[in-house]
């Protein structure tokens, strides 16, 4: 039986990043969240959320490194959800 | 001990203390397939009612918007970079685990189940000030969205702190064997859910508002 080779998770320094990017996307999209709403604005929220929630999913999840059919069904997930509570927003 | 003829890998000892994990099953979700199976299903779930939530809002944009201005907005931005932060020590604690460090783990898990307690401590808070200002599902649209979502939410994260509690107990006393990750990349699996959930809902709730 073939032992499978080994992967690299993503190390502690990585993982703190993570965290320390979260604080941040959260703290500037609530400041955005305060002033008065244009669509750009709403779209540059809705673009920090999406990537604070893919740092999630890559780094507090650890599944930066997991096969894609698991990466694409939470990839998915993300893009469905964007669309279902972008499109209110932005499109007129 | 280091595995002489069994297949059972072992971390190399400079990896495990550079952070650095090479477990075997490359790709494999992490923890059990059950507990991915719930978090899939919770999360269609939820996209279900952040849909619904959206929808109405567009059909009602000044009735949320009234209710939205209600809302504690930096009770908000506080329960999420508490709540992140939990999420950060279980992440810290799944490595340590795997690192075959079980008492960092422990301590790991201890401090998120604080900062976890600390986000239900704020909410529960939270929504007490609502109710006393009148807020309650049958109010408006807006009241009963907005109880509806925070309270399930709210349910889940119970939820995860008594997993979390349960699995912090084990390690502490001892009942994992070294480098035995399930349980707690199980409980952590579930617990990040929980955090991505609650990303969806703070921009719902306290960052975007309704297109005037």
């Amino acid at each position: 039986m073939s032992r499978i080779p080994p992967r690299e998770s993503p190390g502690t320094g990585a993982c703190t990043a993570a965290w320390l990017a979260l604080l941040a996307l959260s703290g500037a999209s609530w400041g955005v969240g305060g002033l008065r709403a244009t669509p750009a604005l709403v779209a540059l929220a809705l673009a920090a959320t999406l990537l604070k929630a893919q740092i999630l999913i890559d780094h507090y999840m650890g599944l930066r490194h997991a096969r894609w059919r698991w990466r694409a069904l939470l990839a998915g997930w993300l893009l469905l959800v964007a669309a279902v509570i972008g499109a209110p927003l932005l499109i007129p | 001990m280091h595995a002489t003829s069994s297949a059972r890998w072992q971390p190399e000892p400079d990896a495990v203390a550079a952070g650095r994990l090479a477990p075997p099953g490359g790709g494999a979700l992490p923890g059990d397939l059950a507990i991915w199976v719930f978090i899939f299903a919770e999360l269609a779930v939820f996209a279900l009612l952040f849909a619904a939530f959206a929808f109405a809002r567009a059909a009602h944009p000044a009735s949320f918007a009234a209710g939205q201005s209600g809302l504690d907005r930096g009770l908000g931005l506080s329960e999420t970079l508490v709540l992140l932060s939990s999420g950060y020590c279980v992440a810290r604690a799944a490595r340590a685990m795997a690192g075959e460090r079980a008492a960092a783990c422990a301590r790991w898990l201890l401090a998120a189940i604080l900062l976890g307690t600390g986000f239900a401590v704020l909410k529960a808070f939270e929504l007490h000030a609502d109710a006393q200002r009148g807020v309650s599902l049958s109010a408006n649209l807006f009241d009963m969205f907005y109880l509806s979502l925070s309270i399930f939410h709210f349910m889940h994260v119970l939820m995860g702190l008594l997993i979390l509690g349960v699995v912090a107990w084990k390690a502490l006393a001892g009942r994992y064997a070294p480098g035995e990750r399930g349980g707690v990349e199980t409980a952590a699996s579930y617990w990040h859910m929980v955090d991505l959930l609650w990303l969806v809902l703070f921009f719902l709730l306290y960052v975007s508002h309704p297109t005037p």
